[in-house]
């Protein structure tokens, strides 16, 4: 029995609203632009509404998040490769949260990060292949599994994983070259 | 473990997705090998450094206000306007209430068949990715069955068929000794056209159960089929046809031994 408009919508604000950061945070990485990522954020709820009927309950952020994914691939590709990348300022970011990420208390460490030095890994990332870009978003950001992430950039986790291996070895050549003495 | 494989799970270990098994297996090698903990560490540093730096763009607030302009009206509707139309809905709530309970109960038993059925699935899917992310897929290297067979009957206590499959599409590139539930098992690897197909195959009468998903778990399709007192799990990358026409090939040739 479909639902009456108004509990349909109670269910998809309840349901999907709540991802909306997670969905923004993508669109972000990917477009690496902000007016952009508004724009396929816009467009993907669009959709998301459209499609809730399909939706069968579960995981509603990757559900969200294989949408924004969908809508930013075609959104980029409709438009030239030089459309310009910026990975923004302090101001548009958010301060770390402690605790957050994949794993907690990775590094008893938790090294003070230098804003030169988070600005030249938000360049890193940013450069980073999109393939490689979005796997290491959702794993290191969304702290998804590596079925959920096969699941919403549909391709074998075998290539999830392979694509995450690139994707921190690149990263972690910037990092030595960035700080040869540590 | 060698430290060949284990370098190509390390990866998943640090993400912590490996499965319990393999996880007590890697902190054995990690234990006595230097450079793979030098490398756990390196990778634990980048995390660190994700952790540490702001690396999530806020939504901005304009953007959170059309989204939620985008869903509410309909919502909004009622609160504004004819309070019969509310009176309709409310009306309507036993039967809804019933219908949402039965969706509920339909959904619980349709989940249990699919965890059971992926379960099936995943065991054979988990071996095939792992062969193709080692750097030694195969045990035994040859597209000559008077090679492959007795090495495995020396292996296992079973003798497989082993179809050789030569031409331009499809081809016998060896084999390897699985462990799946519990079981040692013949996984037959085959090239068909630029897939690589997985065969195992264990004596039909015995663990485990050879019920495979018929939707492709994580990218991957299987199939399965029994000959000749055998039963063969199919694993590919390749199409749903294609994998099925594979299968029919092989049990051809492994019928006709």
């Amino acid at each position: 029995m479909p639902l009456s408009p108004a509990s349909r919508n109670r269910r998809f604000v309840a349901e999907l609203l709540p991802h909306g950061a997670s969905a923004y945070n993508l669109a972000r990485w990917l477009s690496r632009n902000e007016s952009d990522a508004h724009d396929i954020v816009q467009e993907s709820f669009a959709r998301a509404l459209q499609y809730f009927d399909g939706f069968r309950g579960g995981d509603a952020r990757s559900w969200l998040l294989r949408i924004v994914r969908n809508t930013a691939s075609t959104w980029l590709s409709a438009r030239p490769p030089t459309a310009h990348a910026d990975p923004g300022d302090e101001a548009e970011l958010l301060e770390p949260a402690p605790g957050s990420g994949a794993v907690r208390d990775a590094d008893p460490l938790r090294a003070v990060i230098s804003q030169d030095e988070a600005r030249s890994l938000r360049q890193a990332i940013a450069q980073l292949p999109v393939e490689y870009r979005e796997v290491l978003v959702l794993r290191e950001f969304e702290d998804l599994s590596y079925r959920q992430i096969a699941a919403i950039v549909a391709c074998p986790i075998g290539t999830v994983m392979s694509r995450l291996a690139r994707a921190r070895d690149e990263l972690g050549a910037v990092m030595r070259a960035e700080a040869p003495s540590s | 473990m060698n430290h060949e494989e284990s370098q190509a799970l390390l990866e998943a270990y640090h993400d912590e997705q490996l499965e319990i098994a393999d996880t007590v297996r890697i902190e054995a090698h990690l234990a006595g090998c230097e450079p793979c903990r030098a490398w756990l560490r390196e990778r634990r540093t980048l995390r660190a450094r994700l952790q540490a730096a702001p690396l999530h763009y806020r939504m901005p607030t304009d953007l959170a206000a059309v989204i939620n302009a985008q869903t509410v009206p309909a919502q909004a509707v009622p609160a504004h306007g004819a309070p019969p139309r509310r009176w309709l809905l409310e009306s309507q709530w036993p039967r809804a209430l019933a219908a949402s309970l039965l969706v509920g109960m339909i959904g619980l038993w349709a989940g249990h068949l699919l965890t059971v059925r992926q379960g099936a699935g995943d065991a054979w899917v988990g071996a095939y990715v792992r062969s193709t992310l080692s750097s030694r897929p195969l045990d035994v290297l040859s597209s000559d069955h008077h090679t492959v067979k007795p090495w495995l009957s020396a292996r296992l206590p079973y003798s497989p068929p082993v179809p050789e499959m030569t031409g331009p599409e499809n081809e016998l590139l060896g084999a390897r000794v699985d462990y799946i539930e519990r079981t040692t098992i013949a996984a037959l690897v085959y090239r068909h056209g630029k897939h690589q197909v997985d065969v195992f195959v264990w004596p039909e009468r015995e663990r485990p159960d050879p019920a495979t998903a018929a939707a492709p778990i994580a990218g991957f399709r299987l199939a399965s089929t029994r000959v000749q007192g055998f039963n063969a799990v199919f694993v590919s990358d390749m199409s749903a046809s294609e994998l099925a026409g594979f299968r029919e090939r092989w049990t051809e040739l492994a019928a006709s031994k």
